[in-house]
């Protein structure tokens, strides 16, 4: 155990090392700074949420569902974290080093999962423990139930670990049957969400509809053995969770000492022809960066739900009654005509702009930009190629879904519906790529650190926003009773069409130059 | 052919890598260019093949700047770096492709070249896999073969050795000596002395960025060794 331990210390070192080494990057300090405000932002997110579920509960005389609610959830978020981690592991390098010095396989796994272990507890110490201080403080129910909560929160990370470390292997398996393996991946990952989300919602109406506790709790058992033990502190309860944890823990453990160091498996083509089909360059460039943009899951995650909303949103807007959103319209105190119609577009333009590839791409080029810049390729294709992708996945959902819109809004507004989303699309992908230049990150370990932690990619989120809704905020709090909502189309595309030819320029000139001395 | 006039870099942090250094590479030339560890060898190479930007000096190729004309310059010749990272994410046939495509080789072309350098590194089975399976050894032989599938004027490589198997080695010794007797022109790092003595007709000495010695390889080392030539300059310089 003494060489688990040193490993588990040796990790712990390492990853302060990162902090350490990099303390005088003011920007790292930023992303430092970044990350703890996030984290406290989550746990007095939890927190709340809990307090206003537990009252609603309390007030229905059923504050058991509030705990069953909170818990529920908190697993749920747990569980969907360590899927996604599973899913998207970081790229460890130390396998060979480890396997060479004298201690067993078994101790080596066993360092590393208790090292996981550690941030899934810190994790679901700021996401579920909150919900139990606050039912046992509302409910005045004294610090034995406080006790019983942490160790329920002691004891879930270890099936959360035990969990992902059966998707990862289930992952690893999967690859060798396809050979587009990522794109599997991305798929299988993108539904995992959606059941997630599916998840949350049915829950959420269940509780709702339902306030028979024990139906509730008989329900799925797992949850009554949590509930019954931290409500009453039932120790049959106790030993079937921790039976559950440990045993689901120790299964994965054994699982992964079998295939650690083990030769991973890849999918191997039996094709002999090569092709050797001619493209221009910049096709070439597109067909490179589509390639990649559909083979890292974490940038199709954080980039497509803009995508899908889009179309989310057209839907719902062909289902739903038009005097629905005219009485929306009318609680925020507009009743203009044709104020839908620009409320329609101020959403699709929200929506659509999330969907910004080219805020990381400059990044996720890392090391293997040399390729770019030792090479005969004019840097306007390079950054031509960036956008199209971009525009790729808003422009499919803009023209498929404008007709859709139009059925119910009019087909004389199809133009609007086509044009304002494609051009404010457009702005944020020719920013985003500005941004990216000014604020590169190409040296990570993990495509999620550009993609996710990137300083640009959050300056290009919040510039967007900015940017798109600053017009209608001006036209409902001023003018909309004034300005006809065509005439409000046509400055708008007015407005996009500025930003344009700005971002344009800015991205040809002073862009370039950034490119050049990346 | 490759002309280093007065080149200098300074990198943001101060730190002068290369000063004033001066080099002319010629048809034909097979140019050694050796230093120890973080003497301006790679820093030199990226400037010449255009990574890496400068301020100091200039760098012409086929009488045209760098500076000036950079995609001109980038289309005479190839480059070859020491540790190839590759997108993992393209077969090596895709990569050869947008390389290919890049220079705007014509398909018949292309087809004969990777065809002939896939066969003598003995890839071609491994092409229609993706480049995460590919060892370090089979992306420097990928890099090899994209770096001459359009036909360049001069090359320039960053350790070219490193990682390859035996066989590999030879079939790019041999490579470099038959592109050199035809015309082209080889300007490459290195850290084997035996091999840029029995390979190349110049070399020149790099240390702490400086240049210590430049010649024709059999002026330089006379009767003694290139090791003991380049032991005895780096020490004493």
């Amino acid at each position: 155990m003494r060489n688990t331990w040193r490993l588990v210390y040796n990790y712990f070192l390492t990853f302060i090392g990162g902090f350490i080494s990099k303390k005088r990057n003011a920007r790292f300090a930023m992303g430092v700074l970044f990350v703890l405000g996030i984290a406290t932002l989550m746990i007095v997110l939890f927190t709340n949420t809990a307090i206003a579920t537990t009252v609603q509960f309390t007030q229905l005389g059923v504050p058991e569902l509030a705990m069953y609610s909170n818990s529920f959830m908190a697993i749920l978020i747990m569980l969907f974290l360590t899927v996604m981690r599973s899913a998207l592991p970081a790229k460890t390098t130390d396998e060979q080093l480890l396997l060479s010095l004298p201690i067993k396989k078994t101790q080596i796994i066993l360092a590393k999962s208790l090292f996981n272990y550690l941030f899934d507890f810190l994790s679901l110490l700021g996401i579920l423990f909150p919900s139990y201080i606050v039912y046992a403080v509302i409910n005045q129910t004294g610090i034995s139930l406080v006790f019983r909560g942490l160790l329920i929160t002691l004891l879930l990370p270890l099936f959360s670990n035990a969990i992902a470390t059966l998707i990862a292997l289930l992952f690893q398996k999967i690859a060798t049957f396809f050979r587009n393996y990522s794109i599997v991946q991305t798929i299988l990952i993108l539904l995992l969400i959606g059941g997630y989300v599916l998840i949350s919602y049915v829950l959420n109406d269940y509780l709702l509809k339902n306030n028979n506790v024990d139906m509730v709790l008989n329900q799925f058992k797992p949850m009554k053995w949590i509930l019954t033990f931290v409500l009453n502190g039932t120790l049959l309860s106790l030993l079937w969770i921790a039976l559950i944890a440990f045993g689901t823990y120790s299964i994965s453990i054994l699982l992964r000492v079998a295939v650690f160091g083990k030769e991973v498996k890849s999918y191997r083509s039996k094709k002999i022809e090569l092709d050797f089909t001619e493209r221009k360059p910049m096709w070439s460039l597109y067909r490179k960066e589509i390639k990649y943009y559909f083979s890292v899951p974490i940038y199709v995650i954080n980039t497509i739900f803009g995508a899908i909303m889009y179309v989310g949103l057209s839907i719902l807007l062909l289902m739903i009654k038009q005097e629905t959103l005219t009485q929306i319209l009318a609680s925020i105190r507009i009743d203009a005509s044709g104020a839908e119609i620009a409320f329609i577009l101020a959403a699709g333009c929200l929506i659509i702009t999330t969907v910004c590839t080219t805020s990381s791409s400059i990044s996720l080029e890392g090391k293997h930009l040399w390729v770019l810049k030792a090479h005969p390729i004019k840097v306007r294709d390079i950054f031509l190629a960036k956008i199209l992708v971009n525009m790729t996945l808003t422009t499919i959902p803009i023209v498929l879904m404008a007709p859709v819109v139009s059925i119910k809004f009019g087909f004389a507004n199809l133009w609007m519906f086509m044009l304002i989303p494609f051009l404010a699309s457009l702005v944020m992908a020719i920013l985003g790529l500005y941004f990216n230049l000014l604020f590169p990150k190409l040296e990570w370990e993990s495509e999620v650190q550009p993609v996710k932690q990137g300083l640009s990619t959050m300056v290009t989120l919040f510039f967007g926003f900015a940017f798109v809704i600053l017009p209608f905020v001006f036209y409902f709090a001023f003018f909309v009773t004034l300005v006809n909502y065509v005439l409000f189309g046509l400055l708008l595309v007015a407005y996009f069409v500025l930003w344009i030819v700005f971002s344009y320029t800015l991205l040809h000139k002073s862009g370039k130059t950034h490119f050049e001395r990346l | 052919m490759l002309e280093i006039k007065q080149f200098s870099k300074v990198y943001r942090n101060g730190k002068r890598a290369v000063n004033d250094l001066n080099l002319t590479i010629e048809e034909g030339d097979l140019f050694a260019f050796i230093g120890h560890n973080g003497a301006g060898k790679t820093t030199t190479i990226k400037a010449i093949v255009g990574i890496l930007d400068f301020e100091e000096g200039d760098i012409i190729i086929q009488g045209t700047s760098v500076k000036k004309d950079p995609i001109f310059c980038k289309k005479q010749l190839a480059y070859i770096p020491d540790n190839p990272d590759l997108y993992d994410n393209l077969t090596g046939i895709q990569y050869l492709n947008l390389i290919a495509d890049i220079y705007e080789v014509p398909k018949a072309q292309r087809a004969e070249i990777i065809t002939k350098y896939a066969n003598l590194f003995e890839l071609t089975l491994e092409l229609n896999n993706f480049i995460s399976s590919y060892s370090h050894g089979m992306k420097q032989k990928l890099v090899i073969i994209s770096a001459m599938v359009h036909s360049p004027k001069i090359l320039v490589l960053d350790e070219p050795f490193v990682g390859l198997d035996p066989r590999a080695a030879f079939s790019v010794k041999q490579m470099m000596k038959e592109f050199c007797a035809s015309g082209g022109a080889i300007f490459f790092s290195t850290h084997i002395l035996e091999v840029a003595e029995k390979l190349c007709n110049k070399i020149a000495i790099i240390k702490n960025g400086e240049l210590i010695a430049m010649g024709n390889m059999d002026d330089m080392t006379k009767d003694a060794s290139l090791e003991d030539v380049f032991l005895e300059l780096t020490e004493h310089a």
